[in-house]
């Protein structure tokens, strides 16, 4: 704790310079939590120690931010020196003194009346460079706000919120490019990723994740189709800056259920694509679930580690993809090295030496319905898994559910959805949740901790050996990282919906949380 | 906005079109509501959780507007749900529909509905539902199970009540270390957990750790009535079919 309380005491509230290299080294400063997902690799962990297994039972509140907001509270805080900064949905930011709960500033966004999402006018969270706090809107635009007083800075739009287009995601920072993803997914747009110029914002490339006719995977979408192909990219991405790439997951083709006006392998939608952060161009991609029609978005951060694979040093990237099998992939090639199954699914009899799946028979929706295994909405969802480089294991928060499928018309018109079908709980069946912990080298399963329900909140992992996550009645809990055995609980009473992080203020560790549109942050009992 | 309508009109039909692949409408109509619908309405419209399609009479409907609106937007507060449906396929739908209620069937109860009162009187169903103010709350109000529920559905609920429990009555029984066993309704439960209303009305609150067992039933906590004799249970059935209070 030395380090941590000198850091903390030179930390300057409210004078935050966070230049990139701090963004490299976030490992070396676990009192910060400097990115979406704690790091640039996606390991969403954190270093700090003092709440491990041994006190983890004097774990209580020690403030609560209430946002007095009736959507959904889907945000990752970031914390730079003692300060906490945090998104309300839809899009307001706040800045907080991170010890003590205390409004410092805040910044209030106005949407126009009728703005389109599937899922809520929800926000996950922020970047920050130097001194900006950069953030995306659900009604399409990239603001740039000063970190020191929320004062806007730039702002640039993305693109039209009336076709549908929209952004709920976190930015990274890639050296001077700031990587924003969209969404949109349900109403035909046109996913892509974007790379803006930190300082002033304008737009330096736009990579499309479907394939257009000046792609060399054009063929994969028959006609127009990727035109309203979706493949948007709605969740982080991860980024390794010694290759200069972004790593990026992109989301289902539209329409969701019927793939007959889409017919071929719809690239880039369900992958997972490498990009220059410095052009945008694609060095490689890997799709998970060719021709999808089970909206199985492949969103989920990815993780990138090191480690010998098969007797050789490699840079390696896993995801616990939403279609129920876990991938581990080369991040220098794109090349395929493993997949196995970590969630119940009834689709797929395998996946085969390329990473292709061999789909069972019977399992595409159908106007009468197809009950199939995992639901549309996964194995997993966008909230964040978690990689312990002391445990060597990948955490991830499961859905044990299916669904019946239905296939349906599919004509587009701007702004509205464009499904192709719907989706509808499997009579009788009671849906559950798990912890898991994922051996990366093998994809085995290590331990599961099961929940009663499917969950909707990402897990942390810390160098303490804690595993913390939140359930859809509210808990917010602790697992040890080796074993899983439950070790404590919160009962913050509303849902859960967003990622836990870790930070330090004056030698002390806290662990915080949104919960419903409650922010709570925990510390041990002193 | 005016100018762009004509080419979203015309995409718009061009794709809907390249779907249907010539299926007569009645047929897809069909094929949806089996998928949709039936699990609630009956496969033949004869209704089950849902109320009987074949009589042509509507509680909310008289148009095929209204019908495409209740399938659109579910009737809040009932289980029955909105539809993301395309409106190209509600009206298939609605056309179906129709051809149910075409039947003109009448869903109207063979028995006495004012001996089926004395029946429900004596077997002490007030003891677990209110009717009008009066009884117990172990299960639901049937104060207007007549509008919500068909003929089929009130049968089957007394002769094999389990064919059907609504989730906010599930059931859920529990062991204390102490061998006591407690049986009632699951009123929330959570990984830590168990909240039961037993037959007494009486609530109980478990820490899951401290428990020797605990379930969740697939019975219904309702006793089955099958065994009763045919007049009384057609009686029965005519006296619930009459409870129509509105405003539930
Ligand atoms: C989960 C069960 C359930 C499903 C699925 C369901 N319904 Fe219903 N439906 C009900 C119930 C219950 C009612 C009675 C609601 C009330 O209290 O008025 C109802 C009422 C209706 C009515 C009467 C509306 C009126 O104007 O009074 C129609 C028509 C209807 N449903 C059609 C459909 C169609 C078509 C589908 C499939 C697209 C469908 N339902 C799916 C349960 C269901
Ligand atoms: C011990 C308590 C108990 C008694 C006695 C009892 N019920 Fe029930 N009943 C329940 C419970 C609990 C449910 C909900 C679970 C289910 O649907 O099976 C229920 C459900 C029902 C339903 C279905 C309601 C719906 O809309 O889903 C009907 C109808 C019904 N009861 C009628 C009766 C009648 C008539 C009697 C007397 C002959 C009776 N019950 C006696 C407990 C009881």
């Amino acid at each position: 704790m030395k380090i941590l309380s000198f850091l903390a005491a030179c930390g300057m509230v409210l004078q935050a310079q966070v230049p990139f290299e701090r963004l490299v080294g976030a490992d070396s400063e676990p009192q910060n939590w400097l990115t979406y997902s704690g790091n640039f690799a996606g390991h969403q962990h954190s270093g700090l120690k003092q709440i491990n297994p041994a006190t983890v039972s004097k774990l209580q509140p020690k403030w609560m931010y209430q946002m007095r907001t009736t959507h959904k509270g889907e945000s990752t805080p970031l914390v730079v020196d003692g300060v906490m900064y945090v998104t309300r949905s839809p899009n307001d930011v706040i800045a907080l003194d991170a010890a003590t709960g205390r409004k410092l500033w805040e910044f209030d966004y106005k949407l126009p009346a009728k703005v389109i999402v599937c899922c809520g006018q929800v926000n996950r969270g922020l970047a920050i460079l130097g001194g900006h706090v950069f953030m995306s809107t659900v009604d399409a635009w990239v603001l740039a706000l000063d970190a020191r007083s929320g004062r806007l800075l730039w702002k640039t739009q993305m693109a039209n919120y009336l076709d549908g287009y929209g952004s709920t995601s976190a930015p990274i920072v890639a050296r001077d490019k700031l990587i924003v993803g969209m969404a949109g997914g349900e109403y035909g747009a046109r996913g892509f990723i974007d790379g803006y110029d930190v300082a002033t914002g304008k737009r330096a490339w736009r990579f499309y994740t479907t394939a257009g006719p000046d792609d060399p995977n054009a063929a994969s979408w028959a006609g127009d189709s990727w035109k309203t192909g979706g493949a948007t990219t709605w969740t982080t991405g991860a980024y390794d800056p010694e290759l200069n790439l972004v790593y990026w997951g992109t989301g289902n083709p539209g329409p969701d259920y019927n793939g007959d006006v889409r017919k071929g392998d719809n690239l880039y939608s369900d992958s997972v694509v490498a990009l220059d952060a410095a052009t945008g161009k694609r060095k490689w991609h890997f799709q998970f679930t060719p021709h999808d029609m089970h909206d199985w978005d492949s969103n989920q951060t990815p993780v990138l580690f090191n480690a010998e694979f098969r007797g050789r040093q490699r840079k390696l990237l896993m995801q616990a993809n939403r279609n129920a099998f876990f991938y581990l992939l080369d991040r220098e090639t794109g090349e395929f090295l493993l997949a196995r199954p970590y969630e119940k699914q009834t689709w797929a009899k395998e996946i085969d030496e390329q990473g292709r799946p061999v789909r069972l028979p019977g399992t595409l929706p159908t106007e009468a319905g197809v009950a199939v295994w995992p639901a549309a909405t996964g194995g997993t969802n966008w909230y964040s898994p978690s990689y312990s480089p002391e445990q060597k294991l990948l955490y991830v928060a499961t859905r044990e559910e299916g669904e019946v499928f239905y296939r349906a018309a599919a004509p587009y018109s701007p702004g509205n959805y464009f499904l192709g079908g719907e989706h509808k709980p499997v009579p009788g069946e009671f849906p559950t949740g798990a912890i898991r912990a994922i051996s990366p080298l093998t994809g085995e399963i290590v331990w599961t901790h099961k929940l009663l329900t499917p969950p909707w909140a990402g897990v942390m992992a810390t160098a303490g050996g804690l595993v913390f996550g939140g359930t859809n009645e509210g808990n917010f809990f602790a697992l040890d990282g080796a074993t899983g055995k439950d070790l404590w609980h919160f009962p913050t009473g509303d849902k859960i919906t967003a990622n836990p992080i870790s930070y330090g203020v004056d030698g002390k560790q806290y662990v915080a949380i949104v919960a419903g549109d409650v922010l709570i942050s925990f510390g041990l009992e002193q | 906005m005016v100018r762009g309508w004509g080419l979203i009109l015309c995409a718009g039909a061009a794709m809907a079109q390249g779907q249907s692949g010539g299926i007569p409408d009645l047929r897809m109509g069909r094929q949806f509501y089996l998928g949709h619908c039936a699990q609630c309405h009956g496969p033949e419209g004869e209704g089950g959780r849902g109320v009987n399609l074949t009589t042509g009479q509507y509680r909310l409907s008289r148009t095929d507007d209204d019908l495409l609106r209740v399938i659109q937007g579910g009737v809040p507060g009932t289980e029955m749900p909105p539809s993301r449906l395309p409106v190209s396929d509600i009206r298939r739908v609605v056309e179906y529909v129709r051809s149910l209620g075409a039947a003109g069937a009448q869903e109207k109860a063979a028995g006495d509905a004012a001996a089926g009162a004395v029946v429900y009187g004596r077997l002490g169903c007030s003891g677990c539902h209110v009717v009008a103010g009066k009884g117990g709350s172990l299960g639901p109000s049937l104060d207007s199970i007549g509008l919500r529920r068909s003929l089929k559905f009130l049968r089957e609920s007394l002769v094999t009540p389990e064919a059907f429990v609504a989730k906010a009555y599930v059931g859920a029984s529990a062991v204390t270390r102490t061998g006591e066993r407690v049986t009632g309704v699951r009123l929330n439960e959570d990984d830590y957990s168990l909240q039961i209303r037993d037959a007494r009305e009486k609530v109980h609150s478990f820490s899951k750790a401290k428990l020797e067992t605990f379930r969740r039933l697939d019975s219904s906590l309702m006793p089955a009535y099958g065994k009763l004799p045919a007049v009384d249970l057609e009686n029965l059935i005519a006296y619930l079919s009459s409870l129509r209070a509105a405003g539930e």
